[in-house]
């Protein structure tokens, strides 16, 4: 299981214009918030199946990413009591009604900004988002371009690393992950979209040499599918009605895919950017 | 009764750096100015070749450099992520769904009315005012320490502003008397500090801009007669007094030590002023 926390005290929104509509939250580690006010966390509070299969994605994605050495946020599981769910339901801020019970957080961090990154000028190692675009492309990540799902933290030298920052529409997207076409979707589904400057980066860092080192990495991460499923609160799948076992059989699939799908050997060529045929 | 004038509605809103995002102690590093009736937008935030209070060069410019830039593409595109409807940048609305996404090192203030009449100069005195870049800070330090070495009087009679200087072009100085037979101006530098050559540099190079009225070259007809008071280290010049050399041989300028030598610059700058002869009826700007 994911490290357990409990809501204390919200603190605003984190992000208005996304879906999930995150808040700050802080967090204890006590039930009876002994240890207030505890640490500050981005809480993704989401409802309904849709909500469940995001928090699930979160949970399963992030762990495999970080498996792949890719710099992700802290995974923490928060529990939300009657009364902080009554406190959230009687304050007009929320955006639906909240539900007592176990969601998604991430630790709060105030040394970031956020992405995608202007440029790979910015970057210390533009080489890690290749790698972040073969495993967005092996869990079926729909949105790594969107503002805020790369943050920014500062490296040496004035530049950043990237950290992956959110994963809740991987799985070709929420609704599709909970739905009865997941199947056919990760199927079907081609290479991730990134940022608009990733061939240049390709190019410049490793080529295919560069995305074949990516897809071994999936390979081994392939093999700790099962222990990122372990992370997920059982009740989540019930709520998302999702089967762990067809989502594990999914990604060990797709990993031996990987090199069908992202054909690292087009970008041998002067043309090799259109080997990046996005899905939609 | 009070003057009509024909006038836009801008707004303006402030951009904040995070130093304590828990305490939500923040600094203010930028500004943005835009009016819809006047379809002008513009934003000006710290570069890193300015000193800001409390923001460090190593760990904070980084940031505020990508956002500087991630800002100009989205006014460049006139699309912001998220956003569902056309708005453009020129309207409030465009700003609002701004401060909506600026969630982590540098925030947004509401849009605030504005009465501004030239938004080119609104934009660059608004900056200075909020951001208040040490440049500025320190220019004012100097700015006053002169004004105490040249007494009220004299203070009153040398104006702030600007002179012709290349190309007919104003040159902004600290202050100035424009005399029959010169120009006399009055300007600061502080060699006590880290970038004391740079700030040299760059006043050498006005000063040589305000000779050349007009040409390159120093016009006979257009004296001008230069005085500069400097801060040295807390024991005088210490190293740094090539600098001053530098000053009085390539500006033509006669340096003083405000705080050693504050009765010479007075007493230099009632001389030049003597030199400069009764106040001229031109070249005002």
């Amino acid at each position: 299981m994911l490290p357990l926390v409990h809501a204390y005290r919200d603190d605003g929104p984190m992000a208005d214009t996304t879906r999930w509509k995150p808040r700050r939250v802080f967090c204890t580690l006590f039930e009876d918030h002994s240890d207030a006010p505890g640490v500050l966390h981005v809480a993704k509070l989401a409802v309904g199946p849709t909500g469940a299969a995001a928090l699930i994605s979160e949970v399963v994605a992030t762990r495999l990413l970080a498996i792949g050495g890719l710099k992700t946020l802290d995974s923490r599981v928060v529990r939300v009591s009657d009364g902080f769910a009554s406190s959230c339901n009687k304050n007009s801020g929320y955006p639906w009604r909240i539900s007592p019970g176990e969601y998604y957080a991430t630790l709060h961090r105030d040394d970031v900004e956020a992405g995608p990154p202007p440029s790979c000028d910015v970057l210390a190692d533009p080489g890690e988002l290749i790698k972040l675009w073969v495993f967005d492309t092996w869990v079926g990540n729909v949105d790594r371009e969107v503002e805020g799902n790369i943050l920014l933290s500062l490296a040496g030298s004035g530049k950043f690393r990237a950290i992956a920052a959110d994963q809740s529409d991987c799985f070709c997207g929420s609704a599709t992950f909970c739905s009865s076409t997941l199947r056919e979707a990760m199927e079907r589904r081609g290479p991730s979209s990134s940022v608009s400057f990733l061939p240049q980066v390709i190019f410049d860092h490793g080529g295919p040499h560069a995305i074949r080192k990516a897809i071994g990495e999936v390979r081994y991460a392939s093999h700790k599918v099962r222990e990122a499923l372990g992370l997920v609160p059982p009740n989540w799948w019930v709520q998302a009605n999702i089967d762990a076992d067809q989502v594990r059989e999914l990604l060990e699939a797709r990993a031996d895919r990987l090199e069908d799908i992202l054909r690292p050997s087009q970008w041998e060529v002067s043309n090799g950017g259109d080997a990046l045929i996005i899905n939609v | 009764m009070v003057e009509t004038r024909s006038s836009s509605t801008f707004s303006y809103a402030v951009f904040r750096y995070m130093k304590d995002t828990k305490r939500e102690i923040a600094v203010p590093i930028g500004v943005a100015l835009w009016s819809e009736d006047a379809k002008w937008v513009g934003f000006r935030v710290v570069s890193s070749d300015q000193r800001v209070s409390r923001i460090s060069r190593k760990g904070d410019f980084p940031f505020i450099n990508v956002f500087a830039q991630k800002l100009d593409s989205w006014l460049v595109s006139n699309h912001l992520p998220y956003q569902d409807q056309t708005v453009t940048p020129t309207s409030d609305a465009w700003w609002r769904h701004l401060q909506k996404l600026l969630i982590h090192k540098t925030r947004l203030s509401d849009p605030h009315p504005i009465d501004c009449l030239d938004p080119e100069k609104e934009i660059e005195s608004l900056f200075r005012e909020i951001v208040s870049p040490e440049e500025t800070e320190d220019r004012a330090r100097i700015d006053h320490l002169i004004t105490q070495c040249l007494g009220t009087k004299l203070s009153k009679t040398l104006r702030r502003g600007e002179v012709k200087g290349y190309a007919g072009k104003p040159v902004e100085v600290m202050r100035c008397f424009l005399g029959r037979e010169a120009t006399v101006v009055i300007e600061g530098v502080n060699l006590a500090l880290e970038d004391a050559a740079v700030a040299a540099d760059a006043l050498v190079g006005k000063l040589q801009r305000v000779r050349a009225n007009g040409s390159i070259q120093p016009s006979p007809d257009h004296r001008v007669i230069a005085i500069v008071g400097y801060v040295a280290s807390d024991n005088g010049l210490n190293g740094e007094a090539f600098l001053k050399d530098w000053i009085e041989k390539a500006g033509d300028a006669t340096a003083l030590d405000v705080h050693r030598e504050g009765a010479e610059l007075r007493a230099e700058t009632e001389n030049a002023m003597t030199e400069a002869g009764p106040p001229s009826t031109f070249d005002l700007i």
